[in-house]
C-alpha cells in the first residue's frame, strides 16, 4: 500500500476514534451545568431535598464525564501531532491560516476546560457552591469554544476565504473573512447540536436503564425527564440546523451536494432522492425513488431552483461517490429516527409518567426504556456519519479546490513506518475503548452516591 | 532590492521567544508531574502512590495543555519548522504521544476504580505502572526529540528530513533522553517535598517527606553528571558558528544553580531548593535556545540542505500580528486563573479524605 493511502487510513482511524468522545463531553458538560444551576436555584428557594437531588445528579454525571474527557484529551493530542508527523506538506500550506485557530483553541479553550475541571473533580469542598457551579459553566463553555475553533479550521478548508496564495502557500489576507468563512457558522451549529443531542440521548439511555431495573428511582426519574426533554429539543433542532448546513453546501460546494444526493443531471425542479444507488459507470442512480422538485425546494425554498448535477463537473474531482452518498443518507435516517423516538417518548412520558415507573410498568413504556438504552450509540454513529460525509465528500481535496490530499502527505515518513504506527494506534486505542466501556459500566452499575 | 522589513523581523524574533517561553512553561509545569512518575517507582506502597497522584491530580491536565499550546503556536507561527520537526522526528513524537496516553489513563482511571471490584489491588498496581512507566517514557522521548534537534537533520530542498528514521535513536539523543529523565525526577521529588504529609506513613520507617529529600539528592547527582556531559558535548560538537563565550557563561550559570540547589537540599530548605531547581531548568532551556538561535532545525554535521530558521519558516506578518493580539488578550487571563487554582489546591495532601 502507498504511503498516502496508509496516512489516510491512520488519519481516518485516529479522528473517528477521537470523535467518539468530544461530543459526549460537550453535551454532558452542559447537562452537568444545568443540574448544578438547579442545585443553586433550589437551595435559594429552601427546597433542601430537591437541591440535594440536583447535586447528586450533577455529581453522578461528572463521574461519567471525566472518564470520557480523559480519553478525549488523550486521543486529541494525537490530532495536533499528526498534522505535523504525517501531513507535513499540508502543514506548510495551511499553517499561516490553520495555526491561528489551533493556537486560539489552546489558549481560549483547553486551559479553561482543564483548569476548571480540576475544581469540578477535586475542589467541591474547597470552593463555594456558586464557584463550583461556575466551574461547571467554564468547563462547558471551554468545550464549546474548543469545538468552535477546530470547526473554524475545518470550515476554512471546506470553503476557503480571506486568503491569498504566496509562494505556493495560503497566507492570511483578512482574519475575519477566514474565521467566518461561509461554512463556519452552519457547521459549528450543526456540530454543537449533534454534541448536545449525544449528551441528551446518553443521559436518557442510562436513566432508562435504571428505570427498567427500578434502581435509584428518584435520581433516574429526574435524569430521565431531563434527558427526554433535551433529546426532543435537540433532535428537532438538528432538523433545522442540518437543513441550514445543507443550504450552505448547495451554495458553496455544489459538487458535494450532487454527491450527497446522487444527482447526475443539472436541472431545475430537482427531485429529492428517498432511495437509490449511485452507478458511477453509467452516470445514473439506480432504483431511484424520488419526490419531484423537493430537493430544489429544500435547498432554495423554490421548487424551480436549479441544482447542479455530477455531470457538470470533471470526473477527476469526484469524491468517492458511494461512501459520500451512503454516509450522508444514513445520517439523515438516524436523525429522523431520533426525532420520532424522542417525540413519541416525550409525549408518552408527559401523558402518564406512572406508566414508566415501578415494577408494574406498562408494556409500551418498558419497550421504550429498552430501546432508549440500546439507542445510546445512535447519536454517536450519526456524528461519525455526518463527519464522514463532510470529509469524504470534499475529496480529492484537503483544502477545497486548492490543495489535493495526495499532495499533502509527509514525504519523510515511509509507508512501512506508517503501517507500524497504525498497528500501534489500533492496539492502544482498542485498549482505551475497552477501558472506557469498562469504567462506564463500573460507574453505571454503582450508580449515584447515596 | 527588497527592503528589509524590521517590524516583520521583530515579530519573528518575538514569536521565537514566545514559543521558547511556552516550551519552558511546559517543562516547569508538566515537568514536576512527569517527575513524580519516577518517584512512583521508588515506592511500592499503594497508599504513598495515592498521595503522589493526589498531589498532581488537579493540575496535571492543565499542565499538559502547555505542550499542546506550544505545539499549536509552533504550527501557527512557524509552519515549516513544525512540519519538518514533527515529520522528521516521527517516532520520538509518536512515542511521546503514547507515553502521555498511558500516563493520563493511569492517573485518571486509577481514581475511578471501585474498591469492591475483584482483584482491586492488581488493577491499582497496573494503573500505577501505566502512570509511572508512561511518564518516564515520555520524559525520555522528549529528551530524545530535543537531542535530535540539537544534532540537526539533513534536509531536502523542500525542507523535509532525508535521514533514516532509525538514526533518530543515536548516542547523543539517547543521552539527552536520560538527562531529561534525571533532571525532571529531581524536580518531581522537590515538588513532592511540598505536598507529602510530614509524619511517618504506617508502612515506612522513614517519612515520605524525608525520602523525597533523599530521592532529590540522589537524582541530583545523576542530573549533575548527565547535564555536564550533554552541555560539554554540545559546546564541542554542536556549537556551529555560535560564539563560545555566551554558551560557556550560560553553562557555568547552570552548574552554579545546580550546586546552589544541592546546598539548599543539604540544608533541608524546601522552598529554596525548589526555586533554585526551577532556575536551573530555565537556565538549561536558555542554553538550548542559545545553542540553536536562530535555527529551529540546524543541519546535521556532514548533512545537506538549508537550516530551518525563524526567518525562513515563519508565517506571514499579518498572521504573526493577529496571533500576538490573541495571545496578549488571552494569556494574562490564563495565567490569572491558573494561579488562582494553584492557590485553591495549596497545601499538603494525605491518602485519606
Amino acid at each position: 500500500m502507498s504511503a498516502i493511502l496508509l496516512a489516510r487510513i491512520q488519519f481516518a482511524l485516529t479522528i473517528s476514534f477521537h470523535y467518539i468522545f468530544p461530543p459526549l463531553s460537550i453535551g454532558l458538560a452542559w447537562i452537568i451545568f444545568y443540574f448544578l444551576w438547579g442545585n443553586l436555584r433550589e437551595s435559594r428557594k429552601g427546597n433542601a431535598s430537591s437541591a440535594d437531588l440536583y447535586l447528586k445528579s450533577a455529581k453522578y454525571w461528572i463521574k461519567l464525564f471525566t472518564i470520557t474527557f480523559a480519553v478525549g484529551v488523550a486521543t486529541g493530542i494525537t490530532m495536533e501531532f499528526q498534522f505535523g508527523t504525517n501531513w507535513a506538506q499540508y502543514s506548510r500550506f495551511v499553517g499561516d491560516i490553520f495555526g491561528a485557530p489551533l493556537a486560539a483553541e489552546a489558549l481560549m479553550a483547553f486551559f479553561l476546560e482543564s483548569c476548571f475541571l480540576g475544581i469540578l473533580l477535586y475542589g467541591e469542598k474547597r470552593v463555594s457552591p456558586k464557584v463550583y457551579c461556575f466551574s461547571a459553566l467554564m468547563v462547558a463553555v471551554g468545550a464549546t469554544i474548543s469545538a468552535f475553533w477546530i470547526v473554524v479550521a475545518n470550515s476554512w478548508q471546506q470553503t476557503p476565504t480571506g486568503y491569498h496564495l504566496v509562494n505556493g502557500r495560503a497566507e492570511l489576507l483578512n482574519f475575519w473573512d477566514a474565521i467566518f468563512n461561509p461554512s463556519t457558522i452552519p457547521r459549528f451549529l450543526h456540530t454543537i447540536g449533534g454534541a448536545l443531542s449525544t449528551g441528551a440521548f446518553f443521559v436518557l439511555g442510562i436513566s432508562a436503564y435504571y428505570l427498567r431495573r427500578a434502581k435509584f428511582k428518584e435520581f433516574a426519574k429526574k435524569s430521565f425527564s431531563v434527558g427526554i426533554l433535551f433529546s426532543m429539543i435537540t433532535s428537532w433542532g438538528m432538523l433545522f440546523l442540518g437543513h441550514h448546513h445543507t443550504v450552505q453546501v448547495y451554495k458553496t460546494q455544489p459538487l458535494k451536494l450532487a454527491a450527497f444526493e446522487g444527482l447526475w443531471e443539472s436541472r431545475t425542479n430537482a427531485p429529492l432522492l428517498l432511495f437509490g444507488i449511485p452507478n458511477e459507470k453509467e452516470h445514473r442512480t439506480d432504483y431511484a425513488i424520488t419526490i419531484p422538485s423537493a430537493l430544489s425546494f429544500l435547498v432554495a425554498f423554490d421548487s424551480k431552483a436549479p441544482v447542479s448535477g455530477l455531470n457538470d463537473f470533471p470526473k477527476e474531482n469526484y469524491p468517492p461517490l458511494i461512501t459520500t452518498f451512503i454516509t450522508f443518507h444514513l445520517m439523515v435516517i438516524l436523525g429522523v429516527f431520533m426525532i420520532i423516538f424522542s417525540t413519541v417518548g416525550f409525549l408518552l412520558w408527559k401523558l402518564s409518567p406512572d406508566a414508566f415507573l415501578g415494577e408494574h410498568r406498562k408494556k409500551y413504556a418498558d419497550l421504550f426504556l429498552k430501546i432508549a438504552f440500546w439507542s445510546i450509540p445512535v447519536s454517536f454513529i450519526a456524528n461519525q456519519l455526518g463527519w464522514a460525509a463532510a470529509e469524504v465528500g470534499r475529496q480529492p481535496w484537503v483544502v477545497y479546490n486548492l490543495l489535493k490530499t495526495s499532495d499533502s502527505v509527509s514525504v519523510s515518513v515511509p509507508a512501512s513506518h506508517i503501517l507500524a504506527s497504525i498497528i500501534l494506534f489500533s492496539v492502544i486505542y482498542s485498549l482505551l475503548f475497552i477501558l472506557w466501556i469498562f469504567f462506564l459500566r463500573l460507574k453505571v452499575n454503582k450508580g449515584p452516591e447515596v | 532590492m527588497e527592503q528589509l522589513d524590521t517590524t516583520f523581523l521583530a515579530l519573528q524574533v518575538i514569536w521565537f521567544c514566545i514559543i521558547a517561553i511556552l516550551f519552558v512553561g511546559y517543562f516547569l509545569l508538566d515537568g514536576f508531574d512527569l517527575g513524580v512518575s519516577s518517584c512512583h517507582l521508588f515506592t511500592a506502597d499503594p497508599k504513598e502512590r495515592k498521595v503522589f497522584l493526589k498531589s498532581i491530580g488537579p493540575v496535571w491536565d492543565g499542565n499538559e495543555v502547555w505542550l499542546l499550546t506550544a505545539g499549536g503556536a509552533l504550527f501557527a507561527a512557524f509552519p515549516s519548522a513544525y512540519a519538518t520537526i514533527f515529520s522528521g522526528l516521527y517516532w520520538p513524537f509518536l512515542l511521546i504521544l503514547f507515553g502521555l496516553i498511558f500516563r493520563g489513563v493511569g492517573i485518571e482511571f486509577r481514581n475511578k476504580m471501585e474498591l469492591s471490584y475483584p482483584n482491586y489491588d492488581t488493577w491499582i498496581n497496573r494503573f500505577d505502572m501505566a502512570f509511572a512507566v508512561g511518564g518516564v517514557f515520555t520524559m525520555f522521548m522528549i529528551g530524545v526529540a530535543i537531542g535530535n534537534i540539537v544534532t540537526g537533520m539533513s534536509l531536502s530542498a523542500k525542507g523535509d528530513s532525508i535521514g533514516s528514521l532509525l538514526s533518530l535513536f543515536s548516542a547523543y539523543p539517547l543521552l539527552a533522553g536520560v538527562t531529561t529523565v534525571c533532571v525532571l525526577t529531581t524536580y518531581g521529588a522537590l515538588y513532592l517535598i511540598h505536598k507529602v504529609p510530614l509524619g511517618n506513613s504506617p508502612s515506612a520507617v522513614v517519612s515520605l517527606y524525608d525520602r523525597s529529600f533523599m530521592w532529590a539528592e540522589k537524582s541530583w547527582w545523576l542530573s549533575f553528571i548527565t547535564v555536564a556531559l550533554v552541555a560539554v558535548v554540545a559546546i564541542i560538537f554542536y556549537r556551529r558558528d555560535h560564539p563560545l563565550l555566551p554558551l560557556v557563561t550560560i553553562a557555568t550559570t547552570v552548574v552554579g544553580l545546580m550546586l546552589l540547589t544541592m546546598y539548599h537540599i543539604k540544608k533541608r530548605d524546601a522552598s529554596m531548593s525548589f526555586i533554585s531547581w526551577i532556575l536551573t531548568i530555565v537556565s538549561i532551556a536558555c542554553f538550548a535556545v542559545a545553542l540553536l538561535f536562530p535555527n529551529f532545525v540546524p543541519i546535521a554535521i556532514g548533512g545537506s540542505g538549508e537550516a530551518i530558521t525563524l526567518f525562513n519558516a515563519s508565517s506571514s506578518k499579518r498572521t504573526l500580528i493577529v496571533m500576538l493580539i490573541i495571545t496578549l488578550l488571552t494569556f494574562p487571563v490564563v495565567l490569572g486563573y491558573t494561579y488562582w487554582i494553584y492557590k485553591i489546591f495549596k497545601g499538603r495532601v494525605t491518602a485519606e479524605n
